[in-house]
């Protein structure tokens, strides 16, 4: 299960055909605000085998989700999927420890399949 | 709050002394050493507002000390002051090339290096709060360019991905290019304010 938590839609509508070109097997959900995935976390039975997590977001941005994570213990694979390249904000978001990788927009194919999900 | 110290060092304890007494009507807080190496412990953890040093000192010279002071990341803006008795015009203009920020002649009177002190001090800190600007504004340019710029640039380039590999039709697409030129428009337009200063 994958979850792609991303406030852009043109991303979120990119990134869900290219997840499921590289990894058609995956189930996929999109939240368009981090608050809302966190609310859905909190209740959920099982819990997302990976997270691609935006940074720059409304209301609540990927650092905050991030601090909430980890303060909840969750174990998530959170790959970071951000169009940033400030090497505060992938220093920051490598602090974190449910944070696997940091990768650049676009998601590209190729780029998803090297990361070798285990779906 | 703990006010950063004015460092003075100087074998002379005679001229120490004198420097404490016309140093105390302003109310700075002073840190006095005979060496260069008791001043040295002193600025492992501490970056005070000004230095203040003799040349000839039992353990180095206090050009070579300021040259050293002016290469520390850290401490490098700390403004330096030479007081010596040496008239030499060689020794001036060795010690401005190292990096001194004044250079004061023995005797000299109250007046002169009060005032000294209080403009060097007066630069130092307008640099510093110049040295916060440029760096806030770089970290906006920053911000701008990773989040609003390359956000729009990187959705493009998937577009175009896409696009090449028939995974999302062009009729699809038309949508997505308005919305990407806005948000690429409106972050050149906060860049291009704030490159004039406007915000």
């Amino acid at each position: 299960m994958i979850w792609l938590i991303d406030d852009d839609h043109i991303v979120n509508r990119m990134n869900s055909i290219t997840i499921n070109k590289a990894y058609p097997d995956a189930s996929l959900t999109i939240y368009s605000s981090a608050r809302a995935a966190l609310e859905v976390l909190s209740k959920a039975e099982k819990i997302p085998d990976y997270i691609f997590l935006d940074i720059n977001m409304p209301e609540m941005n990927g650092f905050e989700f991030l601090m909430q994570i980890t303060n909840r213990s969750y174990d998530i694979r959170i790959i970071m999927l951000s169009s940033s390249i400030d090497p505060n904000d992938i220093d920051k978001a490598l602090s974190f420890h449910p944070v696997k990788t940091y990768l650049t927009k676009p998601l590209l194919k190729q780029k998803l399949l090297n990361l070798n999900l285990d779906i | 709050m703990k006010k950063s110290p004015i460092v003075i060092i100087d074998d002379n304890v005679t001229m120490l002394h004198s420097l404490e007494e016309i140093l105390s009507i302003n109310d700075y807080d002073l840190y006095l050493c005979k060496t260069i190496s008791e001043a040295k412990e002193r600025l492992v953890y501490d970056v005070p507002i000004m230095i203040i040093c003799d040349i000839n000192l039992p353990d180095g010279n206090g050009i070579d000390f300021i040259k050293e002071i002016k290469t520390n990341e850290s401490l490098s803006e700390v403004p330096c002051m030479l007081i010596t008795g040496d008239l030499a015009r060689a020794t001036f203009r060795r010690s401005m090339l190292n990096g001194a920020d004044d250079y004061i002649t023995k005797p000299f009177s109250p007046t002169e290096i009060l005032e000294s002190i209080e403009y060097l001090i007066k630069i130092s800190s307008k640099r510093s709060r110049l040295i916060v600007r440029v760096n806030e504004k770089l970290k906006e340019i920053n911000h701008i360019n990773s989040h609003e710029l390359r956000h729009g640039v990187s959705s493009l380039q998937g577009i175009m991905a896409l696009l090449e590999s028939q995974d999302i039709d062009i009729s699809e697409c038309g949508s997505y290019f308005t919305t990407i030129n806005q948000e690429l428009e409106a972050g050149i337009q906060r860049l291009n304010k704030l490159l004039n200063n406007e915000e």
